[in-house]
């Protein structure tokens, strides 16, 4: 088959078309990123807000992924260490992986890192202290503007530069439930005050739905192809909270975010992602018209991917799939080879699959495993040759 | 797999005053209402029932119904917690009383997340359930330097040190931390749980722990049985 161009590629894998080759989706944070940039020479690496898709495009992305919910605000804006960053959403946040240790120390500990092997542990950005914790705090709060052209002015660029060859997608994560406890309320609070406070629930849910909903609304008027909404809702071997809970809390008000982005235009394809195992809420998706979800960390609960794409396959794109969690940071190049080779039987077979890790690549995976998956992905994830001949 | 069901205490009835009923108590527990788990356990003990009676004939048969649902994840982590928060809600009134008739806890147990992971959902539940099968816990937090551990397990000279992680990029601070204990000569002092969602059998193995827990039940389970076996005295 002719090589098709990236775009036609991802949509035509959305439209479960015949196509040439699996197209494919790597996204990296932001000290993986620089790592892998600086064996192929690309010094351009930004993430976040500042996203240079130059790493991706070079490693066969056929998608451009720009991210500007509240997670793009926190996981890649530098925080130094000791101190804490208050977002927009009025979240503060500090780093990890710094108690009882002085900059000195730090410094002597980050020469530790195998600059070609996989790094040791990360500090990552967590939220310290969370805005909404009552009534009160909910009517006084100032959610930020969802046209806030620091957002928006990026993806018009991006449209413009990469559009005629590449699939554009923004990314609103994280978006409802997992914007609420993670970031605005706090994990645990959020679980006990569903049961002691549900209003307040409802009304920060609100709150975030009616922000997105408009950020969406400007998103899609740049004319982008597809928007993906992130919330997590599994945990590695269930989900969070029961799919019945989910159905009341978070399905009316995607189902409303939907529409309203689909109102923009009517072509827009939609992701929902959520980490975790979520294979309950899977029949839900569908009905909310859902494009493309992705199959996450199969090491959890539902690890049954034929199963999963041979009942929902016909009616929804499946994206990622690769073990990131044990497989692609710690395994032999071969084990990745075999991974992808896997994947690929399971979920490529057929289309309608965009192959991806199952999340981010990180910092614990090594340049050698990244080259490994990359080979190994041009070798299994071309249609007419094995295995999915 | 069965449907759990309430086990009601054989005998409960000869254990109480007359007319008394448990009943709504498991409820309670059951159903996470903790103001009225505490109300309840507080006339109980008003009515002279002993705590040990009322622990094991009023407490824990909500409480282990919900961690066997939990378990088999037909309730999932909002219905656990509002049932761990009513229970620890009763156990606060007894636990001054158990106290004072020199009822032995368990072991000690120090746990943490470790270096670099800022996750404490699981743990807390981990602790509440170690608790309220009666280990004396320390709670050391999130993002826990391997020295910290180490104090806190001469400090109390604990039985047993839990630690989780949450990240692929962090699990290594397990192996850290085990490393860290054995400089230290506390390694063979206690023994070592760990979990977390990127967590297997074989890490555990391969970074010498003493055990692994799939989840806070399967813990526990490990704790209690773990806590028999030989170790080095504390000096």
């Amino acid at each position: 088959m002719k090589e098709m161009k990236p775009r036609d590629r991802f949509i035509g894998a959305l439209r479960h078309e015949k196509i040439d080759r699996v197209p494919r989706l790597f996204r990296f944070k932001r000290e993986a990123k620089e790592k892998i940039a600086r064996v192929f020479g690309i010094t351009e690496t930004a993430t976040g807000l500042g996203h240079q898709p130059g790493l991706e495009l070079r490693l066969g992305n056929d998608a451009i992924i720009y991210q500007i919910g509240i997670n793009s605000e926190f996981s890649h804006h530098p925080i130094p260490i000791g101190e804490t960053w208050v977002s927009e959403f009025d979240v503060t946040y500090g780093k990890s992986g710094l108690q009882g240790r002085t900059d000195e120390e730090h410094l002597d500990f980050m020469k530790t890192q195998e600059y070609w092997g996989p790094a040791k542990v990360v500090p990552e950005n967590f939220p310290s202290a969370h805005p909404i914790q009552s009534m009160e705090d909910l009517k006084n709060y100032t959610w930020p503007d969802p046209a806030d052209p620091r957002l928006l002015d990026p993806i018009k660029s991006l449209c413009e530069e990469y559009q005629d060859e590449y699939f554009i997608m923004v990314d609103l994560s994280s978006t409802l439930i997992e914007a609420a406890y993670a970031h605005i309320v706090g994990t645990q609070k959020f679980f006990l005050m569903m049961f002691d406070e549900p209003d307040l629930i409802k009304g920060v849910l609100d709150g975030l739905t009616e922000y997105y909903t408009e950020l969406g609304r400007n998103v899609a008027k740049l004319g982008v192809d597809m928007i993906r909404v992130g919330d997590d809702v599994g945990a590695q071997q269930s989900m969070m909270l029961s799919p019945e809970m989910w159905r009341e809390l978070a399905k009316p008000r995607l189902d409303y975010m939907f529409s309203e982005f689909r109102k923009i235009n009517s072509e827009l394809f939609i992701k929902l992602h959520s980490c975790g195992d979520y294979s309950p809420i899977i029949p839900d998706i569908v009905e909310l018209g859902v494009d493309l979800c992705g199959l996450m960390q199969p090491t959890g609960g539902n690890k049954d991917q034929k199963g999963i794409k041979a009942k929902f396959g016909d009616d929804i794109t499946f994206i990622g799939g690769l073990d990131v969690q044990n497989l692609l940071p710690r395994g032999s190049v071969e084990v990745v080879r075999a991974g992808v080779l896997d994947v690929m039987k399971n979920l490529g077979v057929g289309g309608g699959y965009i192959f991806s890790p199952a999340h981010y690549i990180l910092a614990d995976v090594s340049v050698q495993n990244v080259w490994a998956l990359y080979e190994a992905v041009q070798d299994y994830g071309v249609y007419g040759k094995y295995p999915l001949d | 797999m069965a449907t759990p069901e309430l086990q009601i205490p054989e005998g409960w009835k000869d254990r109480a005053p007359d007319g008394w009923d448990w009943q709504p108590l498991w409820e309670a527990v059951e159903r996470g209402h903790n103001e009225f788990t505490h109300d309840f356990v507080t006339n109980a003990i008003e009515t002279d029932i002993g705590p040990k009676i009322i622990l094991d004939d009023g407490l824990f048969p909500g409480f282990n119904l919900q961690g066997d649902r939990f378990s088999e994840q037909i309730i999932l982590i909002p219905e656990m917690l509002i049932t761990a928060r009513a229970m620890k809600a009763g156990l606060a009134l007894i636990r001054p009383l158990l106290a004072a008739m020199a009822e032995k806890p368990l072991g000690h147990f120090v746990i943490g997340t470790v270096l670099g992971d800022m996750h404490d959902i699981g743990q807390s539940i981990v602790t509440i359930m170690l608790e309220n099968a009666g280990f004396v816990i320390t709670n050391l937090g999130t993002d826990v330097h391997p020295d910290r551990f180490i104090e806190a397990a001469r400090e109390q000279k604990a039985d047993l040190i839990g630690f989780s992680a949450l990240l692929s990029t962090t699990v290594y601070y397990q192996k850290v931390t085990i490393e860290e204990l054995q400089k230290a000569g506390v390694r063979d002092k206690v023994k070592i749980l760990i979990g977390g969602a990127p967590t297997t059998q074989e890490w555990a193995d391969e970074i010498g722990a003493d055990g692994w827990g799939k989840d806070a039940i399967e813990a526990v389970k490990l704790a209690r049985t773990l806590v028999e076996e030989k170790r080095e005295a504390w000096a």
